[in-house]
């Protein structure tokens, strides 16, 4: 896994729960280190232990943690660059949708190693969407669910979104987009000069 | 086949299709222009004006014609706005049918960046063909890889100096190892800079271990570091190289006199008594001095062994002084230079770092 979707996962652990929790979790994986590194690449055994253990010392279920994860990404402050670059995915929520099947592309852009889950957008019509996966490494789907409803509160539409299908190759989420200029959304400048720092704990 | 005709656009069209054109009748005045080159004109409307009075023509930069401009060069413009910022704008001009005027499609080009915060455009200004979008993305996705990858480069160079730092300095004092003592010697030759030698060997320590144990005597040590760096300055090195001995490196100092306060000042400050717990530690130091300019071509090596035999000298005359290596009276330190610390403090006191 790649060293930046597992340490915006530290980032999300230590902003959302605090050092100890952390220090008590990278502990316990006895993986030899202290926190993970943006640019390097991680064992994707490690990266599920990780949620594993998360998961269970929160005593939560793994994809509710994951669905926070997503909507971390775009919620927190610390996460304010992600957020950013995904709102160039368009300029209204629909508009991101159809952008959805770029990201792994926009992804790569950035950095050419981070693979992102290949998805499918269709559109159903009346305001319907389905996103489905092609093989998404596990818990991608529930971090996508959280991150798009997050996206859809920073744009201020109103949407209900669930995780439908069976875990595994057929997963994928419904999408019901209710309103799209339902609340004020969350700014967005497109020359922000000042882009939020990274996932850093203080 | 016959050729397409020739096609009539709406306003809205060309609109939609080039946010940023311009409609320029044939005396030079804008008849109409795109929604987002509209934008660019916050203190009042640029219908109406004549274009070359609100853009300055860059290349071709003689001609405001644009009968000359779009045969000329194919009619590619190269423009500046007549505003505080200067905007560079490029564009293409192409004449309308039947004499009516030229249809100019403009773009903000590479300046595009800094134009989307000057005018505080935002997706919708650019038409879906327009890759600006994508050109900001991926200056923002560039600078949060750029930033992710320079805070990781700081946390290593932090590990790295810090292990470097620990690899160099002795663990129970935090002074210079003998490690880094060979590279600031090997700095101090290779700059040619100057500097004495100081060969420092405390007395009477071993009887302090003896009678109150190793940890008094490590307390000792460290209390001695206090001291040699307080005594010193920011640019010198102070570094323990064997159990109870000591070099300093003094940049920049070859006075005999102040080298001879210097050394005077040491020993004076070591033999004040130390307190342990109730007890009290009596130490003293005796000091060898080996200075570069007494070299034709100092070398780390024999200034050392010099120094440790002007150190020798001092500990045979009894102890609690210092000696000066002199290389031109042959071998062997000098008597005259030799001498007690209350006769020989006859200098004035080098600016030290610490607090006296």
């Amino acid at each position: 896994m790649h060293g930046m979707i597992i340490r915006s996962f530290e980032g999300f652990l230590r902003n959302t729960y605090g050092p100890q929790l952390w220090d008590a979790l990278i502990c316990g994986l006895d993986a030899g280190i202290d926190g993970f590194e943006p640019m390097f690449h991680y064992d994707d055994v490690l990266a599920a232990r990780l949620v594993t253990a998360a998961a269970r010392r929160l005593g939560k279920p793994r994809g509710a943690l994951l669905e926070d994860f997503g909507t971390y990404l775009v919620a927190h402050p610390a996460s304010e660059r992600v957020r950013r670059l995904l709102r160039f995915g368009g300029v209204n929520y629909e508009d991101f949708l159809l952008s959805l099947e770029d990201l792994a592309g926009r992804a790569r852009l950035a950095v050419p190693d981070l693979d992102l889950p290949e998805l499918e957008l269709t559109d159903c019509g009346a305001g319907e969407y389905r996103v489905s996966f092609t093989r998404p490494p596990p818990g991608a789907p529930q971090v996508f669910l959280g991150l798009l409803r997050a996206v859809a509160d920073d744009y201020g539409a109103l949407v209900i979104a669930d995780y439908t299908g069976a875990p595994g190759a057929r997963a994928g989420i419904s999408l019901r987009l209710l309103k799209a200029d339902f609340a004020e959304g969350k700014g967005f400048r497109l020359a922000a000069r000042a882009t939020g720092r990274a996932e850093r704990t203080a | 086949m016959t050729p397409p005709a020739a096609l009539a656009l709406s306003p809205d069209a060309l609109d939609a299709l080039m946010p940023m054109h311009a409609r320029v009748c044939p005396d030079g005045v804008i008849q109409h222009a795109g929604p987002t080159l509209q934008k660019i004109f916050p203190a009042g409307p640029c219908i109406g004006q004549p274009f070359f009075a609100l853009f300055e023509p860059r290349r071709p930069r003689d001609t405001t014609d644009f009968g000359q401009i779009c045969a000329a060069s194919g009619g590619r413009l190269s423009l500046r706005l007549r505003d505080a910022a200067r905007t560079p704008l490029i564009g293409t001009a192409v004449q309308l049918a039947d004499g009516r005027g030229v249809l100019i499609n403009l773009s903000f080009g590479i300046a595009v960046i800094d134009a989307v915060a000057q005018f505080n455009l935002t997706g919708s200004d650019f038409a879906a063909t327009d890759l600006t979008l994508e050109l900001l993305y991926l200056v923002e996705a560039n600078a949060a890889a750029m930033a992710e990858s320079r805070e990781l480069n700081e946390r290593l160079q932090g590990a790295k100096v810090m292990a470097e730092a620990e690899a160099q300095s002795d663990t129970l004092t935090g002074l210079a190892n003998r490690r880094a003592l060979d590279q600031v010697l090997a700095r101090q030759i290779a700059r040619a800079r100057p500097f004495a030698l100081m060969h420092l060997d405390l007395d009477y320590f071993k009887q302090v271990n003896d009678t109150l144990g190793h940890a008094a005597g490590d307390a000792v040590l460290t209390h001695v570091a206090a001291i040699l760096l307080e005594e010193t300055r920011t640019g010198d090195a102070v570094a323990r190289v064997g159990g109870d001995e000591f070099v300093l490196v003094i940049s920049g100092l070859i006075d005999a006199p102040r080298l001879t306060a210097l050394a005077s000042r040491l020993i004076r400050r070591l033999e004040e008594p130390i307190g342990i717990g109730a007890r009290e530690a009596r130490i003293s130091a005796s000091i060898g001095i080996a200075v570069s300019t007494g070299y034709a071509r100092p070398e780390a090596r024999i200034m050392m062994h010099d120094a440790d035999v002007a150190l020798y000298a001092s500990k045979a005359r009894g102890r609690a002084c210092f000696s000066f290596h002199e290389p031109e009276s042959g071998s062997g330190p000098s008597d005259q230079s030799a001498a007690q610390p209350d006769k020989a403090d006859i200098a004035a006191p080098l600016p030290s770092r610490g607090k006296r």
